[in-house]
């Protein structure tokens, strides 16, 4: 397994454990428990779990197996690295957002969701990038 | 295939089916055909499917395919995954049959029952990553070796 797949599918490890972690709090403050006022932070464990669990396991393994070139390398990495840092620094800046709504006064400024948006977007699209040669025959 | 990756595939593969008939039921809600109060198994869908289905497929998969520990301990203790499998699954149908019922106001002790199921997912979830975790690694032991 490479590194960062390794990278990827720890990151996603952590993040489940994060978000199940969240998603247990919410559960049960619909029993009525001193929680239950996070309900706001709903959108927060929708995000966890499927940016960061599902989705950064899915790159991590197709990182992994998906059929190398004819010099046996993962062509053109630098993207997938890139969709790494850009998926978690999105992550961080939505949980961030999230976070500063709930506990502070005011809303979040709405440039840090924005931020997040177009982290997630530019990291999705970067490891398409990176992907969408290796998806082939491995025959060729 | 192990048996316990076995018992998460299958397990996962009714918690698909499960899961679309909730769909199914809030769709026919939308179209008049069922009480508005169908619209309690709206959560219930969601974990259905994400956590039934596709996170105990991931899980099941994982088990078989990750790289072993070593090649004398493979892919480590099985009890603990067969617990792990045990606490999700009581966890979530525990959930499936609580939430709805809160939500329609029958209180008592579905309250009871739903913090039990929240902390059963929790716990389940939380040692499969423990158990996971070693086998993100970068070697694969070669037999012999």
């Amino acid at each position: 397994m490479p590194a960062l797949s390794i990278l990827f599918i720890r990151a996603a490890l952590l993040w489940l454990i994060v978000g199940a972690g969240f998603g247990g709090v919410l559960l049960a403050g619909k029993a009525g428990t001193a929680w239950g006022s996070l309900g706001a932070a709903v959108p927060a464990h929708a995000e966890v779990l499927l940016f960061g669990w599902m989705l950064q396991l899915a790159f991590g393994v197709a990182f992994w197996i998906l059929p190398r070139d004819e010099q046996n390398l993962r062509p053109r990495p630098s993207l997938a690295w890139s969709s790494f840092v850009l998926l978690n620094a999105g992550l961080a800046a939505a949980l961030s957002s999230r976070a500063w709504t709930l506990l502070g006064a005011t809303p979040a400024p709405r440039w840090i969701l924005s931020g997040a948006a177009f982290a997630f977007l530019a990291g999705a699209a970067a490891f398409a990038a990176h992907a969408w040669p290796r998806v082939r025959s491995f025959l060729k | 295939m192990p048996t316990v990756s076995r018992l998460f595939v299958k397990t996962a593969m009714i918690y698909l089916v499960l899961s679309l008939l909730a769909g199914a039921a809030l769709l026919l809600e939308e179209g008049g055909l069922l009480p508005p109060a169908t619209q309690a198994l709206r959560p219930v869908f969601y974990h259905l499917f994400l956590l039934g289905w596709a996170t105990q497929l991931i899980f099941g998969v994982a088990w078989w395919m990750f790289p072993p520990l070593s090649t004398a301990a493979k892919r480590g203790p099985e009890g603990r995954m067969l617990l792990v499998y045990a606490l999700l699954n009581l966890g979530l149908a525990l959930r499936a049959v609580a939430e709805p019922s809160l939500a329609l106001g029958l209180g008592g002790s579905w309250s009871v029952a739903l913090i039990s199921s929240a902390a059963l997912q929790v716990a389940g979830v939380w040692i499969f990553a423990v158990e996971l975790w070693p086998r993100v690694r970068a070697t694969t032991p070669r037999p012999g070796a």
